[in-house]
This record gives structure tokens, sequence and C-alpha cells, in this order.
């Protein structure tokens, strides 16, 4: 039989065969699934081009079913084979195996070429990737054969191989001839195919029967781009939709204690954190920025305003993340030791100008809001602004000019790799827009943990990293952001995971 | 001579028109956020800004970039999309129907309940009905309509299920929006007509035939409603700018896939195309109608000189 | 409007004030609100501003035993909606308040201009005032709310610069409809210096319309910075303000309804209140569609 592989002929055989010893239908046997999911998301992407987007709800909803990468998580957040079905790297090039008998949905068959036509896309001088700095140090590819190809960089980055799950792939004949228009025309190689794409109102994707892999249960997905919290609840209670993302906290009860609904939640390998800029007094003085983490309950925080389903930070990097499991001293909620530590310092009365986004993360304001009322009990005048996201991003990367003192953000670790925060954030070269933070032994030792491979020393050489980090206290360390699902209880083949993928192929509901 | 009029009036509207474009475009590069940093999000380093600022070709010098942008818009081209990636107008239009829908729906509403309540409290004067109307819109316009829409989709779609949440789609998709949208308008129209019917039914010739015997059914309708109809369709014409801004409001609670909503989005991700593009499609608009309104005073009476 | 010359003389204000109930009604509430919002920081039991992170969502009439009772409950962050309402209407009134003061000031000034003085003055002024009608509200508020900061003071810039337009065409329309009378020609034909006339003459005559105008523009406003809140346009958290308090509260309509349920009806009840006591006002001044 045409298309399928060898092991799916054989299923299929002794599917029917057993079924026949057995005298049952086989149609008997299999539970009807509703044939459209209905999601509700709270984001609208504006453009499906996997390469350029960014945002929470933007890439990690519809991504992972129309396009697929090369690697991938599973649900322990391993990094696992996907259209290569395994890997080797040596020295510092990466070889890549890939699945034989996959095509795209324009029947195209995937091979090496298009792992080479993503590399070189994404990382052209010109390009306008927004993942480019991903593998940005992939600088040569080698096709070995139809399915082999090796990527070559100038040292072995880990991380570059982690930050494979990234770059999904799109068939390179429909990219080039459609250009910018892939936004609007997806093609790639995963269980669902692209139907229709309506801006600011909805996306349909259907399930390709040319899949290589197990096909989803559920013929087509719906998805629906409502912004307004209480708007989105209310269509997943009057049953609208069968699922909903971010759900706000405090509604929480009303998808907990509603019969037909269930809540799925988890943490998530985002980290919300205000960063401090180090280079401004007083708080270059470390004591200062220490005090700002013990005037601070997070625990209570965690605990209130996102109803006990976050985590309060206890490490700089999420737990799950290679080197985030360190047992670090707890920065506990200790106002009088704040007010010691501001006095030694010098720094008792002294004013904050405060910033955060207001939407953009969970109960982001409301969180800023709280630590404004907790630094002003310890005695700090703070001024809180929250404007609109543009504004606000564009401010705070304005760096050593930025206006804001403290700063809100989070810092989502989707690739599971500490690198991407460490560098981004630690090391000297880039915190100039962030905290201006400058240790030039963390930077060596950053340097250097990336280029180790062997994942027990490297979680080692984070540890380390982390230590000193959360010791330094660059930042006010938060908590870590849940992933808040809504769905209909009946819902089965679904789990939110920490690298904020959600994965609706598997998902499962009766009709 | 009405046509030195003419010809005058329209220059003033074309110029009004460069202003509104040279307006949004000043204030969209001299506002803080860009769209590149925008699109990178977190993920912004100077240098990748400065690469996709260059790509979009937003280094160039601002009066090159005007110039583009006007000498383009004249032939309708719009450019592109910064974060959709597709060109602006088929994109932008796509969104009108939406609007169009909306706004229809608010003021076939205000007129379908505003206009037989102020006729009711005129005829009816200082009796129950009159009160009732004049509170009913009292409230009607003093109440916030975002609120309202809220709490409209608490009652109806959640605890009675009787309509759709959100979205846009079939009629019953309308009801709520329409109505929310609609709030303000209702209260404005029942005392427009109030009080111009009231304004009518006081004249000489009205008087006169109620005393010949006509009846009040045909008094009321053929003769006062059609002349107490003028001025409400003046005032709400006027407030076709209030009407947009609450679609804005309206589209976000809703969802309500509408230029006001993508207006509000292409804002905030510092689109400027599609913000561009908006604004002087709205302006356009406007302008068309008040040119259209001032010519024809003109025409139908030339002794009417505006500036 | 008006007619020149035999205009009927209007009634003392305060004796049509007590034959219309409406109007006192209306004027009854106004007191309620500005009193409140003037003795705001007597008449609120705590800080608006002091958190009380334990103690969020409590509903109407928790107590946390030690004195301090929510009378209308608390947000979020558990802090006390009646005090956050009465402080609330001070800033929301003050922004309405000033911003028409000075939208209509403006408008005042460039309408009288332009019907006065005609020719290109008047051209450039109402092309102005359609350059200004033609952009979109929320765009400006975006506009400069994003590039001098959601203070305040800009949030009054920023009405004031899109609500001048309606005032400055009506003064345009009432000079011109008096200028050409008999009266004022006279007083020109006497000599009077142009001013003169104007400001005696002509001026007086169009504050009546303004006066209406400018109430109902009063309860547009409070309406508008709520929506502006809502938008996460308005003023600043954690000041409050009706709007950020609508909009804090928009999340929790149907479980803890408090929230938004008072900022609602005080911005209903205040613009009621204006919008009757403007319309007491117009119908002082044009007695034929009392009701």
């Amino acid at each position: 039989m045409v298309g399928l592989t060898r092991r799916e002929v054989l299923g299929l055989l002794s599917g029917a065969a057993g079924a026949a010893a057995l005298g049952v239908p086989r149609r008997a046997r299999a539970q009807k699934s509703v044939e459209t999911l209905k999601v509700a998301i709270s984001g609208d992407p504006g453009n499906l081009h996997p390469w350029m987007l960014n945002g929470m709800p933007m890439f990690s909803t519809f991504w992972p079913t129309v396009y697929e990468s090369v690697l991938w998580h599973d649900e322990k957040m391993n990094l696992v084979g996907n259209l290569a079905e395994r890997w080797e790297v040596t020295g510092s090039d990466i070889k890549l195996h890939l699945k034989p008998g996959v095509s795209y949905h324009n029947g195209k068959p995937f091979e090496a070429d298009s792992v080479k036509y993503a590399v070189e896309q994404i990382t052209a001088p010109t390009s306008k990737a927004l993942w480019k700095s991903m593998i940005a140090a992939v600088h040569k590819t080698t096709i070995h054969d139809k399915h082999t190809i090796t990527l070559h960089m100038d040292k072995p980055f880990r991380s570059v191989l982690m930050n494979l799950v990234t770059i999904a792939m799109i068939e390179p004949g429909h990219a080039q001839a459609a250009g910018e228009r892939i936004g609007v025309q997806p093609v790639g190689t995963g269980p669902y195919k692209f139907v229709e794409y309506v801006p600011g109102s909805h996306l349909i994707v259907e399930r390709h029967e040319g899949y290589y892999g197990p096909k989803p249960k559920i013929a087509r997905i719906q998805f629906r781009w409502i912004p307004e919290n209480g708007t989105r609840l209310a269509a997943l209670e009057s049953g609208e939709v069968q699922f909903i993302n971010n759900v706000p906290p405090d509604q929480l009860a009303r998808v907990e204690g509603n019969e037909r609904l269930k809540l799925l939640s988890t943490s998530t390998a985002r980290i919300i954190y205000m960063g401090i800029r180090t280079d401004r007094k007083p708080f270059d003085d470390k004591r200062v920025r220490q005090a700002i983490n013990f005037a601070v309950d997070n625990e209570a925080i965690a605990r209130t305003i996102l109803r006990g389903k976050a985590q309060a930070a206890t490490t700089p990097i999420a737990p799950m993340i290679l080197g985030g499991d360190a047992k670090l001293p707890d920065y506990n909620y200790d106002p009088a030791k704040a007010r010691a530590l501001l006095k030694a310092a010098g720094a008792e009365g002294a004013t904050v100008n405060m910033g955060s986004s207001n939407g953009r993360y969970i109960m982001d304001r409301q969180v800023a809001e709280a630590v404004q009322g907790y630094l002003q009990k310890v005695g700090l005048k703070v001024n809180l602004e929250t404007p609109e996201w543009a504004t606000y991003i564009g401010e705070v990367v304005k760096g050593d000019k930025a206006k804001y003192d403290m700063h809100l953000l989070g810092w989502g670790v989707i690739t599971m790799e500490p690198d991407y925060q460490a560098r981004d954030h630690y090391h000297s070269a880039n915190t100039k827009r962030w905290t201006g933070y400058v240790n030039k032994e963390l930077d060596k030792a950053i340097d250097e943990a990336v280029l180790i491979m062997d994942r027990a020393k490297a979680r080692e050489a984070y540890h380390k990293i982390f230590a000193t980090v959360w010791d330094e206290a660059p930042w006010l360390f938060l908590h870590y952001q849940p992933e808040l699902i809504g769905v209909d209880r009946r819902m089965t083949g679904f789990a939110p995971l920490p690298d904020e993928w959600l994965r609706f192929p598997t998902i499962d509901l009766p009709a | 001579m009405p046509v030195r009029y003419i010809v005058r009036r329209s220059l003033h509207s074309l110029l009004l028109l460069l202003g509104v474009s040279l307006v949004v475009f000043l204030l969209l590069h001299v506002v803080p956020g860009d769209p590149a940093t925008v699109l990178l999000g977190e993920q912004a380093t100077p240098e990748r800004v400065a690469e996709i600022r260059r790509a979009l070709g937003l280094d160039r010098p601002l009066a090159e970039q005007y110039w583009r942008f006007v000498s383009r818009a004249v032939r309708g081209d719009f450019g592109q999309s910064i974060r959709a990636m597709r060109p602006v107008l088929p994109y932008v239009l796509e969104r009108l129907p939406a609007t169009v829908e909306l706004s229809v729906g608010a003021l076939l509403v205000s007129a379908g309940l505003g206009i037989p309540l102020g006729v009711l409290a005129a005829v009816r004067r200082r009796s129950v009905w009159d009160r009732l109307s004049l509170n009913l819109a009292l409230l009607a316009q003093s109440a916030p309509n975002f609120w309202v829409g809220l709490l409209l989709i608490a009652l109806f779609s959640v605890k009675l299920g009787l309509l759709p949440v959100s979205g846009r789609g079939g009629f019953a998709h309308l009801v709520l929006p329409s109505l929310t949208l609609a709030i303000f308008f209702v209260g404005l129209v029942v005392r427009l007509t109030r009080s111009g019917m009231l304004e009518v039914l006081s004249q000489d010739y009205v008087r006169t035939a109620w005393a010949k015997g006509m009846p009040e059914r045909r008094v009321v309708f053929r003769h006062a409603l059609k002349n107490a109809l003028i001025p409400i369709v003046t005032v709400l014409g006027l407030q076709v700018g209030t009407l947009l801004g609450g679609a804005v409001v309206t589209e976000t609670v809703f969802a309500w896939p509408g230029m006001g909503l993508l207006a509000v989005q292409a804002i905030s991700q510092r689109d400027y195309p599609v913000v561009q593009a908006i604004v002087l499609l709205l302006g356009a608009a406007f302008v068309a109608i008040n040119w259209l309104v001032d010519v024809s005073y003109t025409l139908l009476d030339p002794r009417i000189q505006h500036a | 409007m008006p007619e020149a010359g035999g205009r009927e003389r209007p009634k003392p204000a305060w004796r049509h004030l007590r034959r219309h109930r409406r109007a006192t009604l209306g004027a009854a509430l106004l007191l309620l609100v500005v009193a409140s919002a003037a003795g705001a920081g007597a008449l609120a039991p705590r800080d608006p501003l002091a958190q009380e992170v334990l103690a969020r969502l409590e509903p109407p009439g928790w107590s946390d035993g030690e004195g301090w009772t929510a009378w209308l409950g608390t947000d979020h962050l558990g802090r006390d909606i009646l005090s956050r309402l009465i402080y609330g209407g001070r800033v929301s009134l003050l922004i309405s308040l000033v911003s028409v003061a000075g939208s209509l000031g403006l408008g005042f000034v460039l309408g009288l201009a332009a019907g006065f003085y005609g020719g290109p003055t008047e051209a450039l002024i109402m092309r102005l005032t359609d350059l200004q009608l033609a952009f979109p509200f929320i765009l400006l508020a975006l506009a400069i709310v994003a590039l001098l900061g959601p203070s305040l003071p800009n949030i009054v810039v920023v009405f004031t610069v899109t609500s001048w337009p309606i005032y400055a065409r009506v003064v345009r329309a009432s000079v011109l409809s008096v200028a050409g009378l008999d009266f004022v020609a006279a007083a020109r034909a006497l000599g009077r210096r142009e001013t003169g006339v104007l400001l005696r003459h002509i001026a007086p005559n169009t504050v009546a319309p303004l006066l209406v105008i400018a109430f109902f523009e009063i309860a547009r406003m409070i309406i508008t910075e709520a929506a502006l809140g809502f938008l996460g346009l308005g003023v600043q958290p954690p000041t409050a303000t009706w709007g950020n308090m609508l909009a804090d509260g928009r999340d929790y309509i149907r479980d803890a309804w408090w929230l938004s349920a008072f900022p609602g009806l005080a911005i209903m009840v205040t613009a009621a209140g204006v919008n009757l006591l403007g319309d007491g006002l117009r119908d002082w001044l044009d007695p034929r569609e009392a009701g």
C-alpha cells in the first residue's frame, strides 16, 4: 500500500485480523471523536510564519499542529528526535539522520535540502527571522545524502543542538515561491494541514491524511482569538469552545468548580522577574539588590495573586532546566533584614522608578503593584508605570538610558537550554540592555559552560553560574509562570508542558 | 459662482487629507517604541533591531519615508503590513465589512428603539411614558458601554445561554455587540426625537391640522416625524466619530474582527503601514462626506457662503 | 436658539430649579459627588493605595476584626474599594472638569476668532477643526500618552486637544448669527471698537449654548476616561480612577462583582447628574423643550 510504512501495514492487517477473529465489526471498537475541536486563544498571531513569531500565545498554539522541527521535547522535556530519527555530535559538528518517507502537505518529500534551506534562510545577513540567534553559530551545512546532513559550527555549542527544536521545516520550493506569503499559506510536515486563516477572526486546520506518524483523532481544529479574559472564559463555560488558554488566576474556580470543565496546569520554564539596573546608584550595591529580594514576599504573591498555581522562584532559572535544580539560600520574606541591608548600604528611603508590562504576562501589572507595595513597606519610594507593550519594551531596551530602575519581564526558556538565559541576561556582552550587570569571571564561566556537551558536567558548571547570579541578585526573583488551560472535562490526550508549546495533535474528545 | 467654490472646497479637502497623512506619519515616528523592537520583543538586541529597521526601510530619512508613503498611497499602494507581511490595503479592507455590519446594526437598534420611544414621549408629553423614556435615555447616555457589554455577556450568553459569547457569525452573533454599541445612541436618539417632535408639534401648521380634525396618527407620522428627523440625521452624522470610537471598545469586548480592533492592535504593534492606511481611509471618508455636504448646500442654496 | 431682540427673559435660576425636579435631582447628585470628592481625606476610611495582599477580593461588609470594615469590599490587591471610589471620584472629576475648561477655552477663543475675523483666519481654523475631527481619537490618545507619559496632566491634554472643535464650531455659528444683527451694526456705526463690540455684545450671546454643551461634555469625558482606562491608556496605577477601577474589575464581573459594580454605578450616577443639570440649564434658557 502506497504511503504507509511497513509498520502501519502490519498494524492494519493485525487489527483487521484480530477484529475478524473476535467477530466484532472494526468500526464499533473506535469511539467517535468530535469532528471539530474549538479552541479560543488570547492572542492572534497575525502572521503564521514559524520563523518570525514572538509572544507566548502566538507560536505555541498552531505551530506544533502544522509544522515540525528536526528535534523535539518529550513529556519529560528530554531532547528527542522528531523529523530527525537520531543525531551525532562530533566535535563542533552535528550530524542529523532524517526520517525517510516523510512528505509535506503539498506532497513534496521532506529531505536534507529542507534543513539546509531553513538554516541558510534564517542565518542569512538580511534575515528578519526571530530565531536567528538560535542557530547563528552554524556557518556551513553539508548534505551527505537525501536523509543525512551535517551542521558545522566553529565550536561545539551545546545550545545550538538544543535550539534546533525552534526551527520549523518549511517546504523549500513552496517557501521560495510564496516568499513572505508563507505567513498566510503555511506548508509543513505536521499532523494537521492548513485550511484557512482570517486574521482577527479564526484559523482552521484539518487532519493531514498523509501524515507519517499516528493520526490525530480529531479531524479539524478551529482556533479563535478572544483577547478579553472574561469573554474567553465565558466561551468555554457556554460550550462554544472546548479549550482555552490563559485562564485568569482569579477565575480558576469557575473552571475547577464547573462539572463540565477541568483545569490543566503546569509550571513552565518561564521565570517572571524584575531586572535591576546595577549600573545606577544605589542599585550598584549588592546589599540593596538583596534587600529588595528580602523585602518582597514572592511566596505570598504566588499564593494569592497567582492563586497558588505559580511556584515562587528558588533559583534564577526554572528548575526543570539543566542546572536549575541547585539548592540555594532562600530569599525568604524578611522586611527587617531588608531594612537593615538598606541602612547598611545607605539607601534608606531611596526612590525606585519601576516599570511593568500590562497584560503580557499573567497578572503582570498586579504583581508589579504588589511589589511596589512591599518595597514601600520597607521605606522605599516607588514610582510605577505600566505603559502599553511597545512603549514599555522600547523604553526598557534603552538600557542604561532607560527610565526604569527596575523592570518586570518574563523569560521563557522554551529550548530547555540554560545558555539561552545565562548568555542573554548575565553575560556582559548582552546585559547592557537589561541590567548592566558586568562580571568578567561569570562571562568566562558562561562561555565555557555552553561548550560542555556532557550533561552531568554541564549541570555542575551551571550550578556554579546560577549560584553566583542568585547571590549577586541582578534580578528580583519572583516566580515561574504557570500555564493555565481550561478544557472540556471529557478531553484526553493533552497536558500542558513547561516548554509552552501546546500539543494539539494528541487530543481526543468524545462527540 | 458655485464652480469656483467647489474647486476651492476640493482643494481644501485635498490639503486636509495631506494634513492628516502628515500628522499620522509624524505621530507614529515620533512616538516611542518601534516595529522592529516590538517584532523582536524580549529578543531585541540593538544589532537585530538595526538590521530589521534597515530591512523595513525605517532607517531612511523621514522626509524620504514620507514621500514614499504619500506617492504610493495616491496609487492605492499602502505598502506591506509589518506584522502580517502582506499588502496593507486588502488586509485592512477585509475588516471593513465587519465594522460596517456592527455600525449599521447599532444604528438600526438606535433608530428602531430610539425613534418610537422618542415619538411616544413627545406625543404623550408629561405622562408616565414620557418620564420612562427620558429616564431610560438618561441612563443609557450615562453608562460606560463596555461595562454594560460585559454584563450582557454574563447574563445572556453564560447564565441564560441564549446568545453566543463573541465573534462574528450569523444574526445571533450581531445582537449583543450591536446592542452594546448602540446604548449611548439610543439615549441620544430618544431625546433628539422627542425634542424634535415637540418642536414641530408646536408649530402653527400642525395645530391647524389638528384643529381641522386630522387624525393624530397622520399628523404625527406624515408631518411631524419627517421634519423632526432632519436634525436627528444631522446630529447622528456628527456622531460618527463617537460611533467608531465606541466600536473599538465594543470590538475588544466581543472579539469582533472589525477595523477598530485592527487599528488598536496595529497601533500597539507599531505596524506603521496599517495604522497609516486606516487613518487615511477614515480621514478620506470623513473629508468626502464633509465635501459632499458643503457642496450640496452650496448647490441647493447659492446664497450660503462658507469659508 | 434665543431670538434676537425680543428674547424671553429666563426665570431666576433658583426658582426654575425649585420647580423642576429633574434638574434639582441632577444638582443634588452632582453635589453629593463633588462634596465627597472634595472631602475625600475626611470621608475615606483608608488610604486608597494601602495594599493588603492577604485580604484580596473580600466581599462588601467584610471586616478584618481590627477596626477596618470594607463596606464596599476589597480589590485584587486588598485595597479598600470605598476609599478608592471616593478618591477616584476626585481624579475622574478633576480630569473631566479641567479638560472641559481647557477645551472650552481653546474652542471659544478659536471659534470667536473664526467667526469674527472671517477670511483666511476662519478658513484655517475651520480646517483645523476638520483635521482634528477626522483623526481617530484612540490613535491620538495613544500617541499623546505614549509620547508624554501616562500622567494625569497628559490625559487632560489628550481630552483638551481632541474636544475643542465642537465648541469652536458652535461659537463660530453663534457669532455669525449674532454679528449680523441690528444692535451690533448699530454699535459699530456708533464707532465702538471692534474688540469692544466683540466682547460686550457678541461673546455673551454665545455663552448659553456653550454651557449646555459643556455639561454634556463633562459627562462624556467621565465615560471616555473610563474607556481609556479600560484600554490601558489612562492614569497609571496605583492611582485610583473610576476608569482604572472598572478596568481592574473587568475580569471579575461575575465573581467579585463589587470591583466593577461600584465604579460603574458611580460613573452612571455622576454622568446622569451632569446630564440632568445640563438639561435643566437648557430648559431654563429655552423652555419650549422642557419635560
